[in-house]
């Protein structure tokens, strides 16, 4: 635990508390934004925290995440506006709670519910992430193949309605990342000759216009300020009551321990193990009458099992550089585009900064605790911006984020033209995060995919780990179309 | 009338069918061309090799989307001959309407916005596309007005402080 140790001494500057705060401020400042959920806070913010070096990258991506996270819940608990999917269950039992006066209890449990959830991720984090990095020290291009297919096909199991159109997506992504210079064999591909596209098309366009742009134009369409309410949550008493606590804390440590379990697996979003693990909740909860509309074990639950998943899938990403989703992606593209790939390496050549990192997020969320509490009211001001205000205000972020990455013209145009495929893509209910999962790690399996195949692709059978990741997948993927066809399913 | 509906209503099921196999020729001709550029030994771990399974991967996703798209067009017209009339509430399709030219006439103003950059610079630039795309939402005229002078003294002065250099256009300052 000596790193983990070394890690605090590292972070522990005023640079990067510094750091910490504004990516819970900047998080939370977005994540109540009306429909701008983790993924479009982080999408929005993506170029401008490029500019720092890997560390602070890290600590910022991650502060940013939670702070989204958190924002949702406040919004969720005093204006019933789940910011994002994760935040509906805390909507559903927080808003009736807080209009019987107990939005204060109900906020300060939250608070430390999500608190608590990243915790345990995140010793979890300590104990097993090195674990799992030293195992795949062992780990060829067979494995490696096996285990980015196997991501990709249960992101496309488990997002959208169609499994196929979720395939359609990824493979967009990965032929999205063909376009430019092999890195092997020097060879322009599908460039057509323009110069423009021999640098490849980059991911920060794509990113933001999918979610930043995509996001901002279906608010002005869909006219997302009129869904804040008038009704606004009330403050009696901030302290709970006893009963409230002993029943939160045991909801927390369930949810927490669901949430990290099913944090780990690529293609559980945080929104997913959140909802299993409020549905599997409602099983062991005491007050079963209440639970859905003003249950307090409803609202710790869901808050510590969506952090704790959040938290969790730092885990795979860290250990073998596989991201669980499209956040996660995001922080992965941002590594690679500071020279430092996520792997096993990690754990070994790069075991100082992970350290950092593990202790940046402990302090972090320490940071996030004490800073959310006295601001809640200020958040709620925020939430209710006008949204015909706040959308040019966005667009133009995108716009200035993408282009001061290599300011250049033709990445504001792709940007733009991934905005309107993401919105078109999202008004016919076809899934996003797939196609940027394909972007992301396009390159890294058709690298590792070439690695194998020089060496004899049929030699995969000697490889039980690739190829049973391959067969998981594939069987994981039918297995979820068979169930979404019967419409027994929709996650 | 009917007949407009019905060919927006084909369209709007086959796009993204059509997109596949565009997609999908067009990853496995660019593969093909290639492999006849450079004739790899080991054709699977040459630069088109992927390319291929890809493009391959996207004709069969092509052939699936297609199939299940027909179906749903045959059953979607046949629905729109027997019901031809669908009353929607007349002010909420209104409404929709109208936020969706606001939409249409944001997005059409970044590609204005992206082109006025280069002879105006960044930071004009971008207090014209704030300005008129605030407006545009209705906002109130005081707010547009302290909204795009902020943003013009943070692009201007703000902005180089940060060691971001914008492009500045005919001010070439």
């Amino acid at each position: 635990m000596d790193w983990i140790i070394n890690g605090f001494s590292q972070v522990l500057t005023l640079q990067n508390i510094l750091i910490s705060f504004m990516g819970c401020f900047l998080g939370n400042l977005v994540g109540v934004l009306p429909g701008l959920g983790p993924t479009a806070s982080i999408a929005l913010l993506f170029p401008f925290v490029l500019k720092l070096p890997p560390l602070s990258i890290l600590i910022c991506l991650g502060a940013i995440y939670y702070g989204a996270m958190y924002g949702g819940s406040i919004t969720s608990v005093l204006l019933n506006i789940p910011g994002e999917v994760a935040s509906v269950p805390t909507a559903m039992d927080g808003y009736p709670l807080a209009k019987q006066g107990r939005a204060g209890s109900t906020l300060l449990i939250c608070a430390l519910c999500s608190f608590f959830g990243c915790m345990v991720a995140l010793v979890c984090l300590s104990f097993f992430a090195p674990l799992l990095g030293r195992f795949a020290l062992s780990f060829g291009p067979f494995e490696y193949f096996g285990l980015m297919v196997f991501s990709l096909l249960c992101v496309c199991g488990l997002t959208g309605k169609s499994v196929l159109q979720s395939l359609a997506m990824v493979c967009f992504g990965i032929v999205l990342s063909f376009v430019g210079v092999d890195i092997s064999t020097s060879a322009y591909r599908l460039t057509f000759g323009s110069f423009k596209l021999l640098q490849g098309i980059g991911i920060i366009p794509i990113v933001v216009g999918v979610f930043g742009i995509t996001e901002a134009l279906d608010g002005i369409r869909s006219d997302a300020s009129s869904i804040v309410t008038e009704e606004e949550g009330k403050f009696q008493r901030v302290m709970p009551t006893k009963r409230e606590w002993k029943l939160s804390s045991k909801a927390a440590a369930r949810g927490a321990l669901i949430g990290t379990s099913l944090g780990i697996l690529p293609g559980l979003t945080p929104s997913t193990c959140t909802f299993i693990a409020y549905s599997l909740n409602e099983k062991f909860c005491v007050e079963k009458d209440k639970y859905g509309h003003g249950a307090i074990e409803g609202c710790a639950c869901a808050e510590a099992a969506n952090n704790s998943a959040a938290m969790a899938g730092f885990i795979p990403l860290l250990a073998l550089g596989i991201p669980t989703g499209p956040v996660l992606a995001l922080v992965l593209a941002a590594l690679i585009i500071q020279g430092v790939i996520p792997g096993p390496l990690m754990f070994t050549v790069h075991i100082d900064l992970t350290g950092a990192v593990i202790a940046g997020f402990f302090i972090g969320n320490i940071i996030m605790l004490i800073m959310n509490i006295p601001l809640i009211r200020f958040w709620v001001k925020i939430a209710k911006l006008p949204y015909k205000w706040l959308a040019p205000i966005i667009l133009f972020l995108c716009m200035l984020g993408t282009f001061i990455i290599r300011y250049s013209y033709f990445d504001v145009w792709i940007m733009l033209l991934a905005g309107a495929f993401g919105f078109l893509a999202k008004k016919k209910n076809i899934p996003i995060p797939p196609l940027v999962l394909g972007l992301i790690l396009g390159r890294s399996i058709e690298m590792y995919f070439r690695q194998a195949s020089s060496m004899g692709f049929e030699k995969i059978f000697s490889h039980p780990i690739g190829l049973g990741a391959i067969v998981l997948g594939v069987g994981l993927l039918i297995s979820t179309q068979v169930l979404k066809s019967k419409k027994k399913i929709n996650l | 009338m009917q007949k407009a509906k019905k060919s927006l209503f084909l369209i709007e099921n086959l796009a993204f069918s059509f997109i596949l196999l565009v997609v999908g020729l067009i990853t496995i001709l660019e593969s093909v061309r290639l492999t006849q550029k450079h004739l790899p030994k080991n054709w699977l771990a040459s630069s088109g090799g992927f390319m291929m399974i890809i493009g391959a991967i996207i004709l069969l996703l092509f052939l699936f989307d297609l199939t299940s798209s027909i179906k749903k067009c045959v059953l979607g017209l046949k629905k729109m001959e027997v019901e031809p009339e669908i009353k929607k509430k007349e002010a909420k399709g209104v409404e929709d309407k109208a936020n969706l030219m606001k939409m249409l006439y944001s997005f059409a103003l970044l590609g204005v916005y992206t082109i006025i950059i280069r002879p105006l610079g960044f930071p004009i630039a971008s207090t014209i596309y704030i300005g008129v795309n605030l407006w545009l939402l209705k906002n109130p005229l005081l707010r547009t007005i302290i909204t795009v002078v902020v943003i013009f003294i943070v692009l201007t002065f703000g902005a180089p402080a940060f060691g971001l250099s914008l492009p500045r256009g005919f001010l070439g300052i």
